[in-house]
C-alpha cells in the first residue's frame, strides 16, 4: 500500500473539516433547546474538556510513532483482544459514516427533493465517497485544502448579511444556569461530534510534521466556530424559533431579505452543508476501509471499498426517522462515544505502561 | 425484492469475475465476499421489513451496563 503524506496544513483543515460534518448544522438547535441563552457558552466548555482528553490520545500516539490506531491495538493488546479492539474501532468508523450519510439523506429529503427515496441520497452520495477512498487521503485533503476556505468566507459573508436581523434582546432574559441540563448537553456535544475525531489517529501516521499541535488547533478553531455559530443563531432567531428549527442555519437563510434581488440565500447553505459532510464521511470512510486494510494486511483498498457501499447504506437506514434518531443521541451518545474516546484509550494506556515496565524490569534483570 | 436481488447478482458476478481475472489474493476475496454479504444480509432485512438496527442495541446493552 503506498504511504500518503500529509503536509500539517492540509491536516489541520481535515481536523476541522472532520468536526464541521453535520454537528453544525443539528447540534445548535438542540443546544438552545435545553440551555437558552447560555448555550453559545457550552462548546466552549465542551471543546475545553475534549483538548484535555486529546492530550491523552496525543501521548498515546506519542508512545508508538508511525503506527496508525489500528496497528496501535494489535501491538499493544496481541494477537486477539488488540483484534478485537480494532475491530470495534472500524465498527465505530462504520457508525460515525452510517449516521452522516443519514444526515444528509434526511436533509436532502426534507429540503431540497422531498419525493425521491432516501436511500437514492446515500447511494449517490456512497458511491463518490468510494471514489474518494480508492484514491486516496491526500486527494480528498486536496480536495479538502481547495472547499474549507472557500466554505468559511461564504458562512462569514452569510453572516454579514444576517446582521440587520440582528437583536441583542434576543440574549435576554439571561436565565440561572440549569447544571443539570447543561451538563447533559456538555456531554453529548464532546461525544459528537469531539469524540468522534479520534478516528484521526488512524491518519495520524501520514501527517510529515507538527501533527499533534495542528490536531489541537483545529479542535480549538471548531470549537470558537461552533460557539460563534450558536451566538449568531440566538441573536439573530431567537431561542425560541431556533430550538424548533431543525436546522436553524438554513432558516435564518431562507428569510434573509437584503434587496430584492438578494433574497432566500437557502441553497448557499445547502451546498456548504454538502460540501462539509462530503469531506468528513469521506474521511470516515478512508479510515473504515483503511483500517480493514491494516488489520488484515491487504494492499488494494478498492475491494474493501465497494462492498461498503452496500453495508454502509443498509446501516444508515437503521433509524427510522430524525426523531428516533435524535431520541438516541440524547440517551446514548455520550455512553457510545465515551468507550472509544475516552475507555478504550485509558487501556491502551495502561496495558503498554505495564509492558514498557515489565520489559525495562527484565532488562534490569538481565543485567 | 426481485429488482435488489437481480441487481446483487449481477453485481457480486462481475465483481468476483474481475476478481478472479486480476488474480487477486485469496484474502482479499474471502473479504470482499464477507463485506458483500454482510451488507445484502442488512438490505434483505430492510426490505423483509424485520430491520436490523444496530443501534438498538447499543442502547440495549448500555441500559443493561448501566442497570447492573
Amino acid at each position: 500500500m503506498e504511504r500518503p503524506q500529509l503536509s500539517s496544513w492540509q491536516f489541520f483543515l481535515l481536523t476541522i473539516s472532520h468536526l464541521i460534518g453535520s454537528a453544525f448544522f443539528y447540534i445548535p438547535s438542540t443546544l438552545v433547546g435545553t440551555s437558552k441563552q447560555i448555550s453559545w457558552i457550552l462548546p466552549l466548555i465542551a471543546g475545553a474538556f475534549t483538548i484535555i482528553i486529546a492530550c491523552l490520545w496525543l501521548h498515546l500516539a506519542s508512545q508508538y510513532p508511525k503506527h496508525s490506531l489500528i496497528q496501535i491495538c494489535l501491538k499493544v493488546g496481541g494477537k486477539y483482544v488488540g483484534c478485537f479492539f480494532a475491530l470495534l474501532y472500524i465498527w465505530y468508523c462504520l457508525q460515525i459514516t452510517s449516521w452522516v450519510t443519514r444526515d444528509i439523506g434526511n436533509f436532502a429529503k426534507m429540503t431540497l427533493l422531498p419525493h425521491t427515496p432516501i436511500t437514492m441520497f446515500h447511494i449517490m452520495f456512497l458511491l463518490i465517497i468510494c471514489y474518494a477512498s480508492i484514491k486516496g487521503i491526500d486527494t480528498i485533503a486536496r480536495t479538502n485544502e481547495l472547499l474549507l476556505p472557500i466554505v468559511i468566507i461564504t458562512l462569514f459573508i452569510l453572516f454579514l448579511l444576517t446582521i440587520p436581523d440582528w437583536k441583542w434582546e434576543r440574549f435576554e432574559p439571561l436565565l440561572p444556569f440549569d447544571w443539570n441540563a447543561s451538563v447533559k448537553n456538555t456531554s453529548n456535544l464532546m461525544a459528537f461530534p469531539f469524540f468522534e475525531s479520534f478516528t484521526l489517529m488512524i491518519i495520524i501516521p501520514y501527517v510529515k510534521n507538527k501533527a499533534k499541535k495542528n490536531f489541537l488547533l483545529g479542535m480549538g478553531c471548531y470549537t470558537l466556530l461552533l460557539s460563534m455559530v450558536t451566538f449568531f443563531i440566538i441573536g439573530t432567531l431567537g431561542v425560541v424559533r431556533s430550538s424548533h428549527a431543525i436546522y436553524p442555519l438554513y432558516t435564518i437563510m431562507q428569510e434573509i431579505q437584503i434587496s430584492p434581488l438578494i433574497e432566500h440565500l437557502e441553497s448557499t447553505i445547502s451546498m456548504i452543508l454538502l460540501t462539509t459532510i462530503f469531506v468528513k464521511i469521506s474521511i470516515t470512510y478512508y479510515c473504515c476501509v483503511l483500517g480493514i486494510c491494516q488489520l488484515f494486511q491487504l494492499k488494494d483498498r478498492t475491494w474493501v471499498s465497494i462492498p461498503l457501499i452496500l453495508l454502509v447504506s443498509g446501516i444508515a437506514m437503521a433509524f427510522e426517522d430524525i426523531v428516533e434518531d435524535v431520541d438516541w443521541y440524547n440517551k446514548y451518545a455520550f455512553a457510545n462515544g465515551a468507550l472509544y474516546g475516552i475507555i478504550l484509550p485509558l487501556i491502551l494506556l495502561a496495558v503498554s505502561g505495564i509492558r514498557k515496565f515489565s520489559n525495562r524490569q527484565k532488562e534490569n534483570i538481565a543485567k | 425484492m426481485i429488482t435488489f436481488l437481480l441487481f446483487f447478482l449481477i453485481s457480486f458476478t462481475i465483481c468476483l469475475i474481475i476478481l478472479f481475472k486480476n488474480k487477486k489474493p485469496r484474502k482479499e476475496i474471502i473479504l470482499f465476499i464477507t463485506i458483500a454479504m454482510l451488507g445484502f444480509a442488512d438490505w434483505i432485512s430492510i426490505i423483509t421489513r424485520h430491520n436490523f438496527n444496530p443501534n438498538k442495541w447499543i442502547g440495549i446493552i448500555i441500559d443493561q451496563i448501566s442497570f447492573w
